[in-house]
């Protein structure tokens, strides 16, 4: 980015006041980390992005969000019990416009550990909502979907749980491409046997024993490199893509429902209606969960009408966990999302999931929406060359009463012009410099 | 201001040796006055300066501009990518080497990179960690592991022994150059097919910024380090082809010639009358074939009245303009700055 003139003081003061009044404690963190950190927190296309560099032989990264370094504050530090944490700061990532260049955006949000249920759901919803608003933004639309419901539909099919994690990775493909090429992606990427291979243990049509095969693997193979895998990963892995194939089926039908809900974008008031005669039995208590949680939401004062549920946002499979959702403009603007990402914090090293969901809003993106334009509404005072010792007097009394105040050198209209005996002249009214009660009247009224 | 240049060459590794061979086989053999010093000259050319680095340091001082010129491997240039490192010939024609994702030989179940993605998904569910990849090129290995799909990994650094890193326990699979592939064999490492990243061989590259300043003297001088090194490209599979045809009518002689794209050459052949002995008329042709089309060549101008043909490798082609120059002028021309 280049330099420009931007007052970020004011909206971060209003958002840190606004999300202290929910109890969210302002969390610094460092812009330089290392990489690995936010490479945990990958899958979507803006890790791809990270501005790395190298440095005293580590690897490190400009911050490219916030997430990972409050998760594994939380970890790190041992916190337990509830944690609301806000945040603000600038963000980077490689531009793409050449790897030596660096995007910086000004993001804010939040992250709620510790707390389940749809009360915490609806309090990082509502806290993005009224942060937007407190910015004079008001014409926002959410968009709303659910990971765990997509996961409870597609329980109803047993898939592997690697074969779930495709299909629900490759819902954009299924609704660019179609299914039958979702389909192909499945067959030759994780399906079969391990073709090709010269080594083939395993008999057509026999059932093997895992640990059979490792003792198996154990004795035959040549070759002393394992990395990190033992034979019986190995075992279980050719097992495992040898099964998957018989789910083939499974998988034509599963395809099938999410074909059907990726069409869907439903006003919050119908959704559920729509998505109850889809959805099986066991996915009830999740969808009535997501639907008083969208009626709590009313509750903080934010409009209905303006939600919309569209059960194919649940895209991003390693990463959320429960509801997920975004913020968009009138004119279909991306401002922010967020979600429930429970299992993140597992690979921050927590020994089992904690609760968390949290939101992020780019500032920059906000500003092309914001009602308010920032800037510096000043009195200008003519300076003319003889008048140097009033105007500076009067520029100076003006400051002192709270009304800011700048010297020009053209005539502009609302000049206050004053001669050298502090005579002003103001929109054809006359004051002096000696008795300016009436006049700062006049101008604090305009 | 000095009318000169520095080329910044390989000091040591696989690319040393052969850089001064090409140089000298272009007509530009470097001299080095003292084995133990660092720089260098070309008689031929007094005002380039060679200045000998290790190779990661050659692309690093042309980035950085402290040098105008240098020569090394394809897929460090891609690694270090910046936008003032300008590639003015990737094709020299020697230190042939692939970029390669390897894997233990040991897991049979692993035969493409949508394997390799579920393997390190494994890791993360099975073992709470990132799937460990050694290799010295961060940048092309993380685009190309992100490219795949493959998010969920980390990168392990390891000085020299790179292909020991799985056997030695702290990586699991490797992402390193392969010549021949002997040394991953040896390692009992095997690439994946989906797995080769970049074809890499010797390079000529140059400092944006350093050749846009360069004053009328020494650009000439580059343009005449670009002209040799092109023209002996082009000229080392080439073989200068010369054939007593006989015959009376050269215009036919020529056409049948034409004819075949065997014989066609560069442009077309010369044709010198010749008498023999015998006092036979006949036509000795002059032609530029390149080395695979020799024998076919030979056969056909025996099937058009050829009788005996003598052929010999060429050192030089110039072709109308030199491809390096018109590729510089071009780089040079559309700047990012602008």
């Amino acid at each position: 980015m280049t330099a420009q003139f931007l007052d970020r003081n004011r909206p971060v003061t209003l958002l840190r006041d606004h999300m202290a009044d929910y109890g969210y404690q302002l969390l610094e963190t460092p812009v330089v980390g290392d990489a690995s950190l936010f490479l945990t927190r990958a899958g979507d296309r803006m890790m791809s992005r990270l501005f790395t560099f190298g440095r005293g032989g580590r690897e490190l990264a400009l911050r490219p969000e916030f997430t990972s370094q409050a998760a594994r504050h939380f970890v790190k530090g041992n916190f337990s019990g509830v944690q609301r944490w806000q945040f603000a700061g600038q963000v980077f990532e490689e531009s793409p416009q050449g790897a030596s260049r660096a995007c910086q955006k000004f993001s804010f949000g939040a992250e709620l550990f510790g707390l389940n249920g749809p009360a915490a759901d609806v309090e990082i919803m509502a806290l993005a909502l009224t942060s937007l608003q407190e910015l004079d933004v008001s014409d926002w639309r959410l968009v709303v979907g659910h990971m765990g419901l997509m996961r409870q539909m597609l329980a109803q099919y047993a898939l592997d749980e690697r074969s779930e994690r495709f299909l629900i990775n490759n819902l954009r493909n299924l609704r660019q491409r179609g299914k039958d090429y979702v389909l192909h992606l499945f067959e030759t990427q994780l399906a079969g046997a391990a073709e090709g291979t010269s080594f083939t243990p395993l008999p057509a049509g026999e059932t093997v024993d895992e640990a059979a095969l490792a003792r198996l693997l154990r004795t035959s193979l040549q070759g002393t490199a394992m990395g990190g895998r033992d034979h019986e990963d190995i075992a279980r892995r050719m097992l495992r893509k040898r099964q998957r194939m018989s789910e083939r089926n499974q998988v034509v039908r599963a395809l099938e429902l999410l074909e059907n809900l990726c069409q869907l974008s439903l006003p919050a008031d119908v959704a559920f209606t729509t998505l109850a005669e889809l959805a099986p039995e066991q996915a009830r208590p999740i969808l009535q969960s997501w639907e008083e949680s969208l009626a709590l939401l009313t509750g903080y004062g934010l409009a209905k009408e303006r939600m919309v549920v569209q059960p194919d946002l649940a895209r991003e499979r390693d990463y959320y966990s429960g509801m997920v959702f975004e913020i968009h403009s009138a004119d279909g603007r991306h401002l922010g999302g967020g979600g429930r990402y429970d299992e993140l914090l597992v690979f921050m090293g927590a020994p089992a999931p904690v609760p968390a969901t949290g939101f992020a809003c780019w500032l920059d993106d906000l500003d092309a929406v914001r009602s308010e334009r920032p800037g510096v509404n000043c009195l200008a005072i003519l300076l003319d060359g003889s008048n140097s010792f009033a105007a500076t007097r009067l520029a100076r009394l003006l400051r002192s009463e709270g009304l800011p105040a700048e010297l020009v050198a053209v005539m502009q209209a609302d000049c206050l012009v004053t001669d050298a005996e502090g005579r002003i002249r103001w929109r054809d009214r006359q004051f002096s410099l000696d008795k300016p009660t009436g006049m700062l009247e006049a101008l604090r009224r305009a | 201001m000095p009318e000169r240049f520095t080329l910044a060459l390989p000091s040591r590794g696989v690319l040393a040796g052969p850089t001064l061979d090409f140089l000298r086989d272009c007509g530009l053999a470097v001299h080095k006055p003292n084995p133990r010093q660092y720089t260098g000259s070309v008689r031929t050319l007094p005002g380039i300066d060679v200045l000998f680095q290790r190779v990661r340091d050659v692309v690093a001082k042309v980035e950085a501009g402290t040098v105008e010129l240098g020569i090394a491997g394809h897929d460090l240039v891609r690694e270090m990518e910046s936008d003032d490192l300008l590639t003015i010939n990737d094709q020299l024609g020697y230190g042939h080497c692939q970029l390669q994702l390897a894997v233990p030989t040991t897991w049979v179940d692993v035969q493409s990179m949508a394997d390799l993605v579920d393997v390190a998904l494994d890791f993360r569910q099975y073992r709470h960690r990132n799937l460990r990849v050694a290799t010295n090129f961060n940048h092309l290995a993380r685009q190309f592991l992100h490219a795949h799909g493959l998010h969920h990994y980390s990168l392990v650094r390891a000085e020299g022994a790179i292909e020991a890193a799985p056997t030695l326990g702290y990586a699991d699979c490797v992402i390193d150059l392969t010549q021949t592939g002997t040394t991953l064999r040896e390692n009992h490492l095997r690439p994946l097919p989906d797995g080769t990243i970049l074809n890499s061989q010797a390079t000529l590259i140059g400092n944006r910024r350093r050749l846009q300043a360069l004053g009328p003297g020494s650009e000439k001088l580059l343009r005449t380090l670009l002209e040799l090194t092109d023209a002996a490209l082009q000229g080392r599979e080439r073989y200068l082809l010369s054939a007593n045809l006989t015959g009376e009518d050269p215009g036919s002689l020529a056409q049948k010639i034409m004819g075949n794209p065997v014989t066609r050459g560069l442009e077309g052949p010369t044709l010198a009358p010749t008498w023999n002995d015998a006092g036979q008329r006949g036509y000795a042709v002059t032609l530029v074939i390149s080395a695979d089309q020799l024998l076919p060549a030979v056969e056909y101008l025996r099937s058009i009245g050829g009788r005996q043909a003598s052929a010999r490798p060429l050192r030089h082609v110039f072709l109308e303009e030199s491809p390096s120059w018109l590729r510089l002028q071009q780089l040079l021309d559309d700047s990012p700055h602008s």
